[in-house]
């Protein structure tokens, strides 16, 4: 009941002051949007960039010989897993979409007289980069599971090598277990991943092939993929209980994917600057609100002091009313966000390639709980903080001198 | 007019406490602006710093075509005369060096296992001159005596397990399709910006490149000017000595992409943050005007009673206003270039970028064109504020005005 009558009394007090209430709730509001969005569409272009990277580059969770991360290239034939048969581990896992293995490779690729030096991988195109968001084909057509003598390119070596579909090719490499080895093969498409180091290098043949050129069974890395990027702890969790740790190991596209984790953390740092210039802003605008009408009502705090209120009520009645506008304005706020999310979406604006990636993405604004809880407690936190001084200010008055103010 | 400036300036002094949040709040819009604005302008200039001073150099000059398709025929694209085309681009304003290179790519094999490379025979002494954004990690520096010396990129060294004092095999394709084997000594690791060249760079002595590649030539000539300031004025001076039909010429801002790509992220996410600073300003400003003009409504009143115009009251709103943004704006250039050169003096440690490896320190640039926009935002977002609530009191009735506030 007492409560009731305190929030009766604070929205009579606030709406006495209707314009300045509401600059106040609006102020507080535009901050929260403003937040909000660059919060929600840092959010989305992780979501995005990180499917992608998954998809196209290293998969949920890959499973080597232990070392073989940092000191597989330079040695790459020690660290051979076992025949596809053996994967047995990866196939009763729970919400596992497909699994492929990998093998590596580095060697020659010639066209006519043309000659560049390139990064290969043999994946299994069945099962394997089938996702969405995985390669995109810049011209021809993917690996076809029976595709044993065709080759994918990617963009930048495709550019160097001047290779479009169709044309003939010859894979070579020198390899301590195969010798001089060589291949002809087709283009079968030229991709972009998201990365353009990648590109500038990749080529992608059928696994079966690779095999072949390598003269080794087996694979470097099992590659898996699973139904939902948040189940990546937990299944690596499981796979580490089914494999024996000294002969496998286990890691999730987190522990790989190092730029997408060096991105997160400069996009971090930047929003933390909005946040700061946010919350002093609001700070200021509303501590001199809240000041302002402290000021103007001293004759008023006077009476209801001489009547026998006491200090802490009167403290507790400012700084509730500054905790409303927090909580009007952060309501405000988000709404204001939600709109400018929707028209974000309908707009679809295309924002262009970020430094060194090779895709542009559209614009989107992801409202999650977190930032709009975030949000909420950042308006209703500073307003409360804004409001303290001029509260304690206000109950600190000496009655005789307020009373004399109420002219 | 003066008249009016004086009053204005007289009320601004006698409320103090109201004055003193008004600039406040101007003062800190500014100040973040400055800052905010001097620190992305730093990031570009590093950026663009970076590149010239780990590879690209200020200009370059390569056959016509090399860029498009040199890498599929490289052995159209040579330039034959060197020692004329040096003499022609150390004929240019501001040049400090000129350096040429010869770019191949091949596979670097340390007895187990190849690595794809991609290589430049390069000038040594002159490249180190260049290359202050360059660091060795291991080994040292390789100098023009070292005719089989070889420095290898941070990340060629960790996929192959090289280090210096090791040797390496170099195997290309030369000119016609033969292939050509050479043994390296490897006398140095180094270490540029970008994570993506150094996992692939590997630079040898011109002179056995070129006998690699048996050719006599180069693929690029390279520009390393005094000042980035002069790049476009070197570019051009080149571009009319040299005869267009055979060389092209390139900026460092064409030959690098990433620059551009950062530039245009790092001016939108300016653009973001100039918008909501600008908002919240004329929000906080125009609670304050506001305020400040209600209060005194029983004051405007008694002035239009005394015969003042109704015109002179909205003047003398405005006029306050106005003032309290320029004073504010004024103090806030003045700190935010104080700050500015403060944090720059001590420098802002900063995380590796993306994709690099090296952290860097990082300043608060004082950019002319960035204290304007602070200036007039504060200055702007003070009049605007002003403007309705002006209105509104110079339009009141005389009597209402009057009995308010008694």
């Amino acid at each position: 009941m007492r409560f009731l009558v305190l929030i009766n009394i604070i929205l009579r007090n606030l709406l006495r002051q209707r314009r300045r209430s509401l600059i106040a709730i609006f102020s507080v509001g535009f901050g929260i949007a403003a937040l909000v969005v660059a919060s929600g569409f840092i959010e989305w272009m992780f979501t995005d960039f990180r499917e992608a990277t998954i998809e196209s580059q290293y998969a949920h969770v890959q499973v080597t010989r232990p070392g073989y991360q940092e000191n597989g290239r330079a040695d790459p034939m020690r660290y051979l897993l076992p025949e596809d048969a053996q994967a047995g581990a990866l196939k009763g896992l729970e919400n596992t979409r497909s699994w492929g293995p990998r093998l590596n490779f580095t060697g020659l690729l010639s066209r006519g007289d043309t000659t560049v030096s390139f990064v290969g991988e043999g994946f299994n195109p069945a099962t394997d980069l089938t996702g969405d968001r995985s390669l995109r084909m810049v011209s021809g057509r993917k690996l076809g599971a029976t595709d044993q003598a065709q080759v994918m390119l990617g963009k930048g070596l495709a550019t160097q090598l001047g290779a479009k579909p169709g044309d003939a090719v010859v894979v070579l490499v020198d390899n301590p277990s195969s010798g001089l080895n060589a291949i002809d093969a087709t283009v079968a498409g030229v991709f972009e991943s998201v990365s353009k180091a990648y590109d500038d290098s990749a080529v992608l043949v059928h696994i079966e092939a690779a095999r072949k050129l390598l003269k080794v069974p087996g694979a470097h890395s099992w590659l898996v993929y699973l139904n939902d990027t948040d189940d990546t702890a937990a299944a690596a969790a499981d796979l580490r209980g089914r494999l024996d740790a000294k002969q496998y190991e286990v890691r999730t596209w987190d522990q790989l994917a190092e730029f997408y984790a060096r991105a997160v953390d400069l996009f971090r740092q930047q929003l933390d600057v909005v946040r700061f210039i946010v919350i002093a802003i609001i700070l200021l605008g509303i501590g001199n609100t809240m000041m302002m009408s402290v000021m103007e009502r001293t004759g008023e705090i006077g009476t209801l002091m001489a009547l026998g209120i006491r200090q802490s009520a009167v403290m507790r009645q400012f700084v509730a009313e500054g905790a409303l506008i927090g909580i009007l304005g952060g309501l405000g706020g988000l709404a204001l966000a939600f709109l400018i999310a929707l028209g974000v979406d309908a707009l679809q604006i295309e924002m262009p390639p970020p430094p060194s990636l090779t895709r542009g993405y559209i614009a989107k604004v992801l409202l999650t709980p977190g930032i709009v809880a975030e949000a909420l407690a950042i308006a209703v936190a500073t307003t409360v903080l804004a409001s303290l001084y001029p509260a304690w200010k206000a109950s600190r008055m000496v009655i005789v001198d307020a009373i004399r103010q109420n002219k | 007019m003066i008249d009016l400036l004086k009053l204005a300036l007289r009320n601004i002094f006698r409320h103090r406490g109201r004055t003193g949040m008004t600039l406040a709040s101007v003062l800190f819009g500014v100040v973040a602006l400055i800052l905010a604005g001097g620190f992305i302008e730093d990031t570009i200039v590093e950026t663009g710093e970076a590149m010239i001073r780990s590879s690209t150099g200020h200009v370059q000059v390569a056959r016509k075509g090399y860029w498009e398709f040199g890498s599929q025929k490289p052995e159209q694209y040579l330039i034959e005369d060197v020692a004329t085309l040096r003499k022609q681009m150390e004929a240019a304003p501001d040049v400090e060096d000129v350096m040429f290179r010869i770019g191949f790519s091949g596979l670097l094999g340390n007895g187990r296992t190849d690595w794809s490379i991609v290589g430049e025979g390069v000038e040594p002494e002159r490249e180190a001159r260049l290359a202050s954004y360059i660091t060795v990690v291991a080994g040292r520096q390789m100098t023009d005596k070292d005719a089989f010396g070889m420095m290898i990129g941070a990340g060629v060294a960790k996929a192959l397990k090289l280090g210096a004092g090791d040797t390496a095999s170099l195997l290309v394709s030369t000119a016609g399709g033969a292939t050509n084997l050479l043994e390296f000594e490897i006398v140095g690791v180094f270490q540029t910006f970008s994570k993506d060249y150094d996992a692939r760079a590997v630079r040898i002595a011109l002179p056995a490149a070129q006998e690699l590649l048996a050719t006599p030539g180069a693929h690029l000539g390279v520009m390393l000017l005094k000042e980035t300031a002069a790049t476009d004025a070197a570019a051009s001076a080149l571009r009319a000595v040299l005869p267009g039909g055979d060389f092209a010429i390139k900026t460092w801002v064409d030959l690098n992409e990433f620059y551009n790509q950062t530039v245009t992220l790092y001016e939108q996410q300016f653009g973001f943050l100039t918008v909501i600073i600008m908002v919240m300003l004329l929000l906080s400003v125009s609670n304050t005007v506001n305020i400040g003009i209600f209060e005194r409504v029983s004051e405007f009143g008694t002035m239009m009673a005394i015969g003042n115009r109704s015109n002179r009251v909205f003047g003398l709103v405005v006029t306050e206003s106005l003032c309290l943004g320029i004073v504010g704006s004024l103090a806030g250039v003045v700190i935010g270039t104080l700050l500015a050169l403060g944090i720059s003096a001590v420098g802002i440690p900063m995380p590796p970028p993306p994709n690099a490896d090296q952290g860097y320190i990082s300043k608060v640039l004082v950019v002319p064109e960035v204290l304007l926009l602070a200036f007039s935002t504060g200055v702007m977002a003070a009049l605007l504020a002003s403007l309705l609530p002006a209105r509104k009191v110079s339009r009141m009735h005389i009597a209402d005005a009057l009995r308010q506030g008694v």
